[in-house]
């Protein structure tokens, strides 16, 4: 099948979708920025669907006869390129991804001659619960108040369910956010603020999931109480409780956990874990590493407003070259180690060791360990997502690192 | 809307220091009507005192004397306050956020918070009016007035007497009040605009209620000659001559017209910047 016409006209109607809502990979999984789909939009000359796509599929012939792979569909960004890539059969094709719930693309947002975002372009697909993380002053809140409307990009788009974010816009009813901590009318009881905040555009309280917010929350019969009374855990539930209020498909969280003491940051970790296995998407940023690491599938690394990195955590962690080995003979180990080749600095670390590996494979590092009589208890990627994270900033790389 | 407009109204007047400003909008008209009779009429002390002096002939002009006063500052303050609060109190709290996130229109909740401003100061108005009115029936009773002329030291006419029926009375009494009311829409439109400029309440409400003291000090400066007409203050007392002078003014049309101007343009200000603004509270 192969439809023609103007790119924004005839091509985006036949392929049932608007091309200024796309979001685009490069074969390594790069997500490439506004200044592409500029490129894009202005030179396609016709779509081609070969008869094993499946719909949103389609192939882009450009005007200098690049193919670039169009896929819509809940496909991985992986299985997507390599899809793309062998169906098109083109190498150095691209990948466009219609159906994040989250797409930034080419965002900047500039404060006087203070950049907070540079040129971000990131993904987040249906599903996945995804980690924003960066230094202060990264850009993560900047991010987050653009992507609710809150704040006006200097330069870029960012979309939700595939449209365009403008404040007050349509699909914010379908996004739950808490920004930086939650805050209410301090006056008005913990119901009172639910209630006003529900009703105040139209809708009524009964169709919403008051029930199951309140029990989010858990604040009992304090929720009748004045919001000043609460303490900041307090009103961090009751944060929950509003944003669950309309059962949104994308929560975004920016450090739901600051501020908050040890019981409290467990109790909305909890709260999280729970929320993220009900289906719902996530966007979280947070300071606390362990937290992203037991939270999420992905993450999305900010440093000077700028992409560090993105990802799987996983891979995250194991891009770093490191890999945490737990044994039963600490010091037998680490000489069996040393005196392997591809293997860098071997420290101690915990109950285990932290093994650089340069070149060597783990399953190498593994057979060394049992072949010297050494009991191999755990062989993970890099211990820690600190780590990783501390890595990659101390790289300062100029070209963002795509994992997984 | 109108969903918008009930939950702007519940945050505006469930307000602690609402109960505050209730009980003195009630509380001073009967105070200062207390005070009136507690003097006792002193015509030659009360001379040129105008609507007090007036006001010992029956109680329907206690309430526009009271609002004479009122409406120099207690109701000056308490429009700065409406005003001043409106947007900059919620992004104080951090709750604007929250607002926001909302499918809602920024425009759709200024406008909101707008009429909300503007039904309160003129309930604020009303009831000082109704205050004022009980307070005085109840000290000077219900009664016509008859004004007397003005003459001058040769002994000719400045102005020649005049009677004002009850019935007369209590109409200019609902003229006046709805003027009064309306002569605030300038001060909340700039309040509004002021509001959406910062995130600190005080701030607006300070820059608000100075802007009245700047165009009342201004007002008085008669070499300012035409100038002063676009003053939002400098009509604010047309009303009066309602009462003293028994005569609809033509500054009472002029008095509209300014105030409809101060709410377009800054009102129209408001609208765009707020739209544009980034929120970062």
């Amino acid at each position: 099948m192969i439809v023609e016409g103007q790119i924004h006209g005839g091509l985006a109607d036949g392929l049932g979708m608007a091309l200024m809502e796309v979001i685009a990979f490069d074969e390594d999984g790069n997500c490439l920025g506004g200044s592409f789909m500029d490129y894009l939009m202005a030179t396609v000359v016709r779509a081609e669907r070969p008869t094993s796509a499946r719909p949103g599929e389609a192939a882009l012939v450009l005007a200098d006869g690049t193919v670039v792979g169009f896929v819509g569909g809940e496909c991985a960004e992986a299985s997507v390129t390599a899809q793309a890539l062998g169906w098109l059969g083109a190498p150095g094709a691209l990948v466009v991804s219609v159906d994040a719930v989250v797409a930034v693309t080419g965002l900047s947002k500039t404060f006087g001659d203070v950049v907070a975002v540079d040129d971000l372009s990131f993904a987040v697909e249906p599903g996945q619960v995804c980690g924003l993380l960066g230094p202060n002053g990264a850009g993560k809140t900047t991010v987050m108040r653009i992507l609710v409307g809150l704040e006006h990009p200097t330069g870029g788009e960012s979309h939700l369910f595939g449209t365009r974010v403008s404040p007050g816009c349509r699909e914010l009813s379908r996004v739950g956010a808490m920004i930086e901590q939650a805050a209410f009318v301090p006056y008005l009881s913990g119901m009172a603020n639910l209630r006003l905040w529900w009703e105040a555009n139209g809708s009524r309280l009964r169709d919403a999931d008051l029930d199951g917010a309140l029990a989010v929350a858990g604040l009992g019969d304090a929720v009748h109480r004045k919001v000043r009374t609460y303490s900041q855990g307090m009103k961090q539930r009751l944060g929950f409780a509003r944003l669950l209020l309309a059962r949104p498909e994308l929560l975004i969280l920016d450090e739901p956990t600051n501020g908050l003491d040890p019981g409290e940051i467990r109790e909305i970790r909890e709260l999280i874990r729970r929320l993220t296995e009900s289906g719902s998407t996530v966007l979280l940023s947070s300071h606390h590493l362990t937290e992203v690491e037991q939270t999420c599938s992905h993450v999305v690394v900010m440093n000077r407003g700028r992409l560090a990195a993105s990802g799987t955590v996983r891979d995250l962690m194991g891009s770093s070259g490191r890999v945490y080995v737990e044994v039963d003979d600490r010091a037998r180990a680490r000489a069996v180690l040393e005196g392997m080749a591809g293997v860098g600095r071997v420290v101690a670390d915990g109950d285990g060791l932290g093994v650089e590996l340069h070149q060597g494979r783990r399953s190498d590092l593994v057979t060394a360990l049992v072949g010297a009589g050494v009991r191999v208890e755990t062989v993970t990627g890099a211990q820690r997502l600190e780590d990783a994270f501390l890595d990659l900033l101390e790289s300062g790389t100029e070209r963002p690192r795509v994992v997984g | 809307m109108i969903a918008l407009v009930g939950a702007e109204f519940t945050k505006a007047v469930r307000r602690s220091r609402s109960l505050f400003f209730l009980a003195a909008l009630v509380g001073l008209p009967a105070l200062i009507t207390a005070a009136l009779h507690a003097r006792g009429a002193r015509p030659e002390r009360d001379a040129g005192e105008g609507l007090f002096r007036l006001a010992h002939s029956s109680g329907l002009l206690v309430p526009a004397a009271v609002l004479g006063v009122m409406s120099g500052f207690l109701l000056v303050v308490i429009a700065g306050m409406i005003a001043g609060e409106a947007v900059a109190g919620e992004a104080a709290s951090g709750n604007l956020r929250y607002v926001l996130i909302r499918p809602v229109s920024r425009a759709r909740l200024l406008v909101a918070k707008a009429i909300v401003s503007g039904v309160l100061i003129w309930v604020a108005v009303i009831l000082v009016a109704v205050a004022g009115l009980v307070a005085g029936v109840s000290l000077f009773g219900w009664h016509a007035v008859s004004v007397p002329g003005v003459r001058s030291l040769t002994g000719g006419s400045l102005a020649t007497g005049f009677q004002l029926s009850t019935g007369t009375l209590l109409t200019r009494l609902v003229v006046a009040t709805a003027y009064v009311a309306f002569g605030f829409t300038g001060l909340l439109a700039m309040g509004t605009l002021f509001s959406t400029m910062t995130d600190t309440p005080a701030g607006a409400i300070g820059a608000t209620v100075g802007v009245y003291i700047v165009s009342e000090i201004l007002d008085g400066i008669t070499e300012l000659g035409r100038v002063r007409y676009g003053f939002p203050t400098h009509y604010q007392g047309a009303w009066e001559a309602l009462f003293t002078e028994n005569r609809y003014s033509h500054d009472l049309i002029a008095g509209l017209i300014v105030q409809l101007a101060y709410l377009a343009v800054f009102g129209g200000i408001a609208l765009w910047w707020f739209r544009r603004k980034d929120i970062r509270s």
